[in-house]
């Protein structure tokens, strides 16, 4: 703690001493031995699951959530209507892996002698090294479920504060041994995946014990954070002082700090807290060559080209984020949901375009196209009341035969408004108004909510898919206004033609969302899942499937991601996105910073071996 | 950009104009003969059964007998997922609204200053000028007036469901281009029949304006899904944005499938002519573009067993204007249209995914920093698309199902005799037996399907039956005597515009060419054979290396290449396949690396090379042409007419035989062809008109090649009937 107030020094704003005191006593959320609290080949918390239930129906083990213990009814049948699964095919995962499973570890006797020396917490237990080696790409769930891992990291620190990181990268550096910075462990681009070439000693640096919230200031609305700490840690430490951070990505109740920073992260509610790169002051990120940080909280500084861009996005490649300074807001007053219906997408994405013509977004507005919409419904929690089920029905028939809506078109927009009572109901009527003029109708909050619930469930579904034979999975990008519908309709038929190429017999699971709303364009957001019964290679081919898929999102003018990042899977379109010259400047700036490779994931691109290692 | 239409067929354009005026009589008459229709409904159910392999007949058989109750059926065709319903008037609106249009109509307002309103109104104007008006009534009365008319003159309309049903679906997926082959002005509503009749949404077509200004007809047209397109606009910016958009909008919006003929007009010599890429590119943008998912091209191959127009095509590429409509011409033509005009095939080909065809030579994204309204191609979109387009006329031809008649047809124009007569001249003078052209026909057909060319022959049946029907279904170019020979029909003399034409060489040409019209359609089949065979046939070596036989069917194709449809990229390809084909049918020997010629020049090899003979000899024309007359620059009126013009000396004074020569379309392929060979040159004349410089060295040297391929009369001889003919000719032009 004292080390927190010493580099409090440096800044403008006052230290509230009481504020930290009474966060040092606080664990962070996520233990050292995560495998305790999670699931070691899955998604979340362990005592959290979709399971089938004695009268087969589908139902949310735990007490975490607000569907947790519920039943949902109509799952199943979405399951087996969308899927062509059968409930007699079945594919569990594999038992927990023992030590003789796992590549045994590289050692790199002189820096183990050092670290030893050193003090710092380390682990070599060969299950502290599993839970390191992977993210939730795909690829990385089914090893865990059904294959096995070529390369694992070799060791496990676990440092806890900024002095400590320095302290493992010079020895690193020393003993030349690779690292790689692990925070939440909820990637989805295989950019936790150990390089299966390196043949150097892995270090999986995992920042989850530095949580601290090191100083918050008041004044300026700004707080220091070690980048270790979770946005669900985040949210609740800063709720009870009255304030929030406000950046809320699907994984936020895993995710990191320090990895919103190194992949450019989005949260839900960007447009009015911005994403990280709004929301960031200062970030402090140790390097091989030593601490790359700004030299005050200043909101915005022409200095050359912004440092923190060369960190935003890094992915680890250059170093350790550490500390970072953000900006911070007082908690609303008022948060509610909202949805309106849409006879179809493309009247959707015109009402979406136009709130963002008007720059009238509340804090989240999502579209979610008809496959989505119905996927939403089907997991309405069990209904005991009479009367629920019969208002249901006179807004389903009121819809359809009244307002000539299609069950198979229409699709609904989710919203969050967040703000004083008059700020959210100026903003309700505005966005409602807005969505008149598009056919949209108000749908209630329990709709909103439902959608935003999805999101967060999403993970857990998926694994019980995978139980079932279904694999999913989810890809994003941005891309300008006028071509958000095309792009819609185009990647979803990519993906059903690239299925059927590949042999399938039943359409997959093809689904999108746009997500973001920005001045010049929006970020979209797509489910994909199919049955995987009668493929050899199941995930070969889905890899394939969204290989076209980006392709056609590229064609279509779209990004190679909003907020993923590269990773490893998208290392081969990187040059397409930013030129050879870019990617030079992206070489020669890792050169700098890490002229050994110690920060060696190999994500971004493959780093220019130095000459003299060669 | 590509340009829609180039401009230096000058001819097709007279063509163009004359048929339209014919297409409101043939049409009034069709109609005439509706409602006058006191003759029986002719059905030759032996020779034309309900199905036929994949085929299936849909003029005769209808599970509805009723032609009121066909018309008037529940007709609920698949529609595009995306489409957004609109009135045929809302595509014009939604056109003049589009960012193009009024991106266009600003930068036009800024360049020459014209005002900004009266460029508005100028493309207000050209939209209500183009816009379709699809709409069932008109489709639905033209289902029922056609089944009646057609009925009569019909004996089948065999249309191939094997793709059909995988179309169905399509068109509920992705837009669709239907591209069918170009023959007959019957085409258009041909299309639109049968997709009525097999439940395919029917399609907005791309026209020539030249139908558009006949009144009731254009309207009516309209009404059945006709859009209409200028066939100059030459450098009019406002005008070629609103057709591409135009285009683009329907494709985009899937309203309706998009129909076109790639070949830009009808082709009057009935072979494949070389595709236009304006409309088929201006189509593909919106996939480029990443508008659509993909779009699925369809070839159509339409066969006719006997053409409404014979006559009139033959008249058109002799460059004859139409004589005037009249009582008597009317009478006569009423009965023409009462006549047999056998059978349709109307052959969908497998539909192309863009998607698939374009996915290893196109990259999409180059479109992504631009706005979209700006319209570009890259390099590769247009070398791809040249490329599709090449592949779809030759998936046409592939689908195409000949008629017997195209068999017969190249039997009466063949074995020319030394005296320079004809079966033709023979066949007109004293016949030919049937037993003997049976037996042709017969070995003709065997070679047509060993080289992959498809035919309509009834199982069950002896040639001669099918002879004798497709004789009947002719009886107007040739009748059958009581002693079972078979003669050609004498033809009234002719007029000509070209003074050096005289009448009785002209109804020579008009009967010669009627028959090639029927022969074209089957060259496809045998366009690398026949080359193969000239270079053997007129090789004076005992043997031929593969490379020389190589380098001179390369010369050929280069030459030929616009009167034929090669793949530039297949050449290789092509030769080894029709090398394969030809040893394994004995129609040539190879020994090692060489072809022995004597044992090579047979039946086979004789029969097609002169088949193609012809085409040599009008090029070999041309270039003495251009080689006698020392001009600094040509137009290509001027070329054309003056070969023909040298051809008609020729012939009347028995140099050369061929009198189908003489058309224009063969000589302007010619002078196309020539230039692409660099042996004419394009240039700007001073005045900034387009002009051609002839090249006499490469022209001698095309022209010796030639001669060493095909007879032709000495050059000494030539050239002495050149100077006969330079006085007059030279005076003309």
């Amino acid at each position: 703690m004292l080390n927190s107030i010493e580099k409090s020094r440096k800044c403008h704003g006052k230290v509230d001493c009481h504020s930290t005191s009474s966060q040092s006593s606080v664990t962070g959320s996520l233990p050292k031995r995560r495998q305790d609290l999670l699931k070691w080949n899955g998604w979340g918390y362990k005592d959290t699951e979709f399971i089938l239930n004695e009268k087969l129906q589908v139902e949310l083990t735990g007490t975490r959530y607000k569907l947790s213990g519920m039943v949902l009814p109509l799952l199943k049948d979405w399951m087996l209507n969308n899927f062509n699964v059968n409930l007699d095919y079945v594919r569990p995962a594999q038992p927990e892996f023992s030590a003789a499973d796992l590549p045994s570890p590289v050692i790199n006797k002189p820096f183990l002698e050092d670290l030893q020396t050193s003090g710092l917490e380390h682990s070599l237990d060969c299950h502290d090294r599993l839970f390191r080696a992977h993210g939730h790409t795909l690829n990385e769930i089914w090893a865990l479920r059904e294959g096995s891992f070529n390369r694992i990291p070799d060791l496990v620190a676990w440092p806890t504060s900024q002095v400590e990181v320095m302290q493992m990268v010079q020895l690193a550096n020393k003993h030349n041994v690779v690292i790689i910075p692990f925070g939440g462990g909820t990637s989805v681009t295989q950019a936790l995946e150990c390089p299966s070439t390196e043949t150097r000693m892995i270090i999986s640096l995992d920042t989850s014990q530095m949580h601290k919230i090191l100083w918050l200031d008041e004044e300026n609305l700004t707080a220091c954070l070690e980048s270790g700490v979770t946005g669900k840690e985040i949210e609740q430490r800063l709720a009870s002082r009255g304030f929030c951070l406000g950046h809320e990505p699907d994984s936020y109740e895993f995710s990191t700090l320090g990895g919103w920073v190194a992949t450019r992260a989005s949260g839900m509610k960007k447009n009015i807290y911005g994403n990280i790169e709004d929301l960031v002051v200062l970030v402090r990120t140790v390097t091989t060559r030593g601490l790359l940080e700004k030299s005050c909280n200043a909101p915005r500084t022409s200095s050359g080209p912004d440092l923190h861009h060369a960190i935003l996005g890094s992915e680890g490649t250059l170093g350790v984020v550490t500390e970072v300074v953000v900006k911070i807001r007082p908690l609303p007053e008022c948060q509610k949901y909202g949805s309106v219906v849409f006879p179809c997408f493309q009247d959707g994405v015109s009402c979406l375009r136009e709130v963002a013509r008007q720059r009238c977004a509340p804090a989240s507005i999502r579209l979610v196209d008809n496959e989505q919409f119905v996927f939403g419904q089907a997991l309405k929690p069990e209904n005991n009341s009479l009367v629920q089920s019969f208002l249901d029905g006179i807004k389903k028939a009121y819809l359809t035969r009244w307002k000539g809506f299609d069950i198979n078109k229409m699709c609904v927009a989710t919203l969050v408004f967040e703000g004083t009572l008059k700020e959210v109901e100026a903003q309700e009527k505005r966005v409602y108004e807005t969505a008149g003029k598009f056919g949209g109708l108000p749908a209630g909050e329990e709709n909103g909510e439902r959608g935003y619930f999805l999101t967060y469930l999403i993970a857990y579904i998926r694994d019980m898919g995978l139980q079932y034979g279904i694999i999913a999975e989810s890809f994003e990008t941005s891309i300008p206004w006028d071509r958000v519908t095309d792009l819609c309709h185009n990647v979803k038929d990519r993906l059903r033609r690239e299925c059927k190429a590949m042999g399938m017999q039943h359409e997959p699971f093809a689904s999108c969302r746009v997500t973001q709303l920005y001045d010049a364009g929006a970020c979209v957001y797509f489910y994909f899942a199919f049955c995987i019964r009668g493929l050899s290679d199941p995930v070969k081919a889905y890899e394939e499937i969204e290989s076209a898929a980006r392709d056609e999102i590229l064609a279509c003018g779209g990004s190679i991601s909003h907020h993923h990042g590269i990773g490893k899977i998208r290392k081969k379109w990187l040059k397409q996105s930013i030129s050879g010259v870019g990617v030079d400047v992206l070489q020669s700036i890792k050169r700098t910073l890490d002229p050994q490779n110690i920060f060696g994931n190999g994500n971004l691109f493959d780093a220019a071996v130095p000459i003299s290692k060669l | 950009m590509i340009r829609a239409i180039p401009s230096s067929k000058f001819f097709l354009h007279v063509c163009a104009k004359q048929s339209a005026g014919w297409v409101l009589g043939d049409f009034c008459r069709l109609v005439a003969l509706q409602l006058c229709s006191s003759g029986s409904i002719r059905r030759a159910m032996s020779f034309s059964p309900k199905r036929k392999g994949t085929y299936e007949e849909i003029l005769h058989h209808r599970s509805q007998q009723s032609d009121v109750g066909w018309s008037l059926r529940s007709y609920t065709p698949p529609q595009y997922r995306y489409c957004s319903p609109r009135r045929p008037i809302d595509v014009g609106t939604a056109v003049l609204a589009s960012p193009i249009i009024r991106h266009t109509v600003l930068q036009l307002s800024e360049e020459d200053e014209s005002s900004f309103a009266r460029l508005e109104q100028e493309a207000e104007a050209i939209v209500k000028e183009m816009g379709h008006d699809l709409g069932m009534g008109a489709i639905r009365l033209f289902a029922f007036v056609l089944s009646k008319a057609w009925r009569r003159i019909y004996k089948a309309i065999y249309v191939n469901s094997e793709h059909l049903t995988k179309l169905q679906g399509l068109c509920k997926d992705y837009p669709v281009l239907l591209l069918p082959s170009h023959r007959s002005y019957m085409d258009f509503l041909l299309m639109s029949y049968v997709c009525f009749a097999v439940n395919l949404p029917v399609p907005v077509i791309t026209a020539g304006a030249d139908f558009m200004s006949m009144k009731g007809v254009g309207s009516l047209l309209r009404k059945s899904g006709a859009f209409f397109i200028r066939r100059q606009f030459g450098s009019d910016k406002l005008y070629w944005a609103i057709f591409t958009e135009y285009v683009q909008s329907l494709v985009r919006n899937g309203d309706a499938p998009v129909e076109f003929f790639l070949e830009g007009t009808r082709s009057r010599a009935q072979k494949s002519m070389g595709p236009k890429l304006g409309c088929l590119s201006a189509a593909l943008e919106p996939y480029f573009k990443g508008e659509v998912a993909d779009i699925y091209v369809v070839p159509i191959g339409i066969s006719y067993d006997r053409l409404l127009e014979e006559t009139l095509y033959a008249y058109e590429l002799l460059g004859v204007p139409k004589p005037k409509e009249s009582t008597s011409g009317l009478l006569k033509a009423r009965h023409v249209l009462s006549g047999d005009y056998g059978n349709i095939h109307v052959s969908f080909s497998a539909p192309i995914s863009v998607h698939d065809y374009f996915r290893a030579g196109v990259d999409r994204s180059v479109h992504a920093t631009l706005p979209r309204y700006m319209s570009s191609h890259s390099v590769e979109e247009v070398a791809c698309t040249q490329s599709l387009a090449v592949d779809v006329l030759l998936q046409q031809q592939k689908a195409i199902v000949l008629s017997p008649w195209s068999l017969v047809a190249a039997i009466l124009l063949q074995h020319s005799q030394p005296g320079g007569m004809g079966v033709a001249e023979r066949s007109q003078l004293e016949g030919v037996g049937v037993a003997e052209l049976a037996e042709e026909v017969h070995w003709l057909k065997l070679q047509l399907e060993n080289f992959g060319g498809r035919i309509n022959w009834p199982g069950g049946y002896t040639t001669e039956a099918i002879l004798m029907d497709t004789l009947t279904v002719h009886s107007d170019l040739v009748s059958v005597s009581n002693e079972n020979r078979v003669y050609l029909k004498h033809v009234d003399d002719v007029k000509s515009k070209n003074a050096a034409l005289d009448p009785v060489t002209m109804a020579t040409a008009v009967r010669h060419l009627t028959l090639a019209l029927y022969r074209n359609q089957l060259l496809h089949v045998f366009q690398n054979l026949g080359l193969v065979a000239l270079v053997v046939t007129g090789s004076q070596e005992n043997e031929i290396s593969l490379e020389d036989l190589y380098k001179k069917f390369m010369f050929l194709r280069n030459l030929l290449c616009k009167d034929f449809i090669f793949r530039p990229c297949d050449v290789e390809k092509d030769f080894n396949g029709v090398l394969l084909g030809m040893k394994h049918t004995n129609a040539i020997v190879q020994e090692n690396n060489h072809i022995l010629v004597a044992p090579s020049v047979n039946k086979c090899t004789v029969f097609m090379s002169r088949m193609f003979e012809p085409f040599l000899v009008a090029y070999w024309v041309l270039c003495q042409f251009l080689l006698t007359h020392n001009r600094a620059s040509w137009k290509i009126r001027d070329i054309i007419e003056g070969t023909q013009g040298l051809e008609a000396a020729m012939l009347n004074h028995g140099m050369l035989h061929h009198y189908e020569i003489l058309s224009l379309e063969l000589l302007s392929n010619a002078v196309n062809g020539l230039i692409h060979c660099g042996a004419i040159c394009r240039e700007k004349a001073a005045n900034g008109n387009p002009s051609l410089l002839a090249k006499p060295f490469e022209l001698s040297k095309v022209a010796t090649e030639i001669a060493s391929m095909v007879t032709v009369p000495t050059c000494d001889d030539a050239a002495a009937y050149v100077k006969i003919l330079a006085v007059p000719l030279s005076a003309k032009l």
